[in-house]
């Protein structure tokens, strides 16, 4: 059953504010979620009050500004710093971006950064990612081929079959997409894989050198697993790689509807 | 012993795309046609079941501004469902579905929604 409001432990609560020097000119609020697993207090947002003319321009800069300069306890992952490797995942204002692609001159107004939603949180800007790669494993992201092929032999793929991986492979799984779904929230625990499993489960359906399709549309016909996608598309509108699962889903429900 | 991990902020937090405000909304009108459409027929139905004074008594009832304040929603809602639900078939069978055409397709919805509200009332004013 979906569960609205923030249980107790979660609810948030306001943080500590830290003021920029005073011949600052061009200030901007970051506001960071902030909780810690070993002070025994609830979450909080913490504003840290940055000077634009002394910080890298995207996001993940200004948390690197303030894990450097002002607060070395914050916490985030980060890694490539150039939206490859889906390590920066977090909701910044409202939507889920990769921190390292996205620019604070484009956000109006106050920066608002919480961990990606509807997570465990490990610390800070952490969650626990667990059961999203649980799911990406439960799909078998692997080529299944039982077809015998020489030893100096590749199994080899027309131009035209590559392209269907097309908009597939590019994926990054940063969470992103998943942690933006309303049935993910609700029913992620329950065996919804959610939209980043499922669009790797189809890249291996749409792969001509996979001889499961079979196998794998049938362990994909399940009320849970595929069906509580009911296209709303946050997926799709969240992406940072442009990728669209929630095209990917209507597919794998169209593919079996005709298998029978 | 580590402290229970909280819960990081969704509702709360999230702003919801347009593509995502029309499912809600989807929803919302679904639910709205339910109840509100089955109490206003039951009653109007009883009313013509009891003769004509218990009917005049009902269309009494469904004739406050209130009571047709409600009914102008409805519709609004009935229109809504009905147009947003052959997008949503559209986009069953994979047509509409890429980013843009679905945004563009939401609008049309919306717009057409409200034409054909307005349209609807002028008729029968």
């Amino acid at each position: 059953m979906a569960e609205f409001r923030l249980p107790a432990n979660s609810r948030i609560l306001a943080g500590n504010t830290f003021s920029a020097s005073a011949d600052a000119e061009r200030v901007k609020n970051v506001k960071v979620y902030r909780w810690s697993p070993d002070d025994g207090q609830n979450p909080r947002v913490d504003t840290y009050q940055l000077d634009l003319d002394d910080c890298g321009p995207m996001v993940l800069d200004a948390l690197l500004k303030i894990k450097n300069e002002i607060d070395p306890t914050l916490t985030f992952r980060r890694s490539c710093r150039e939206g490859i490797c889906g390590s920066c995942a977090m909701n910044i204002n409202g939507g889920n971006h990769l921190a390292c692609t996205t620019a604070i001159e484009d956000i109006e107004g106050d920066v608002a950064i919480y961990p990606l939603p509807h997570m465990p949180v490990v610390k800070d800007l952490v969650p626990d990612l667990t059961n999203f790669y649980k799911q990406y494993a439960s799909v078998e992201p692997w080529l299944k081929n039982d077809s015998p092929i020489g030893e100096t032999e590749e199994r080899l793929q027309s131009v035209e079959d590559r392209e269907k991986l097309d908009g597939l492979y590019e994926c990054i799984l940063c969470a992103s997409c998943s942690t933006s779904c309303p049935s993910y929230w609700w029913n992620g625990d329950n065996g919804y894989l959610g939209p980043a499993a499922l669009l790797q489960a189809y890249r291996f359906i749409a792969d001509s050198r996979d001889e499961a399709t079979d196998e794998r549309l049938a362990k994909l016909e399940d009320p849970f697993k595929l069906y509580r996608c009911h296209t709303i598309m946050n997926c799709t509108n969240t992406c940072p790689k442009g990728l669209n699962p929630a095209k990917a889903i209507v597919t794998i429900k169209s593919m079996i509807a005709e298998r029978k | 012993m580590p402290q229970e991990r909280p819960l990081s902020p969704h509702l709360q937090v999230y702003k919801l795309p347009l593509t995502g405000i029309l499912s809600i909304a989807h929803r919302l009108s679904g639910l709205y046609i339910a109840i509100f459409g089955f109490i206003t027929l039951t009653y109007w139905l009883s009313g013509v079941a009891g003769g004509a004074e218990k009917l005049h008594d009902h269309l009494k009832v469904l004739n406050n501004p209130f009571v047709v304040l409600l009914m102008f929603v409805m519709t609004f809602a009935v229109f809504y469902h009905f147009l947003n639900g052959i997008r949503h078939m559209f986009g069953d069978i994979g047509k509409g579905m890429a980013l843009e055409q679905a945004n563009k397709t939401a609008k049309i919805v919306l717009i057409a929604t409200a034409v054909a509200t307005i349209l609807f009332w002028v008729i029968i004013a």
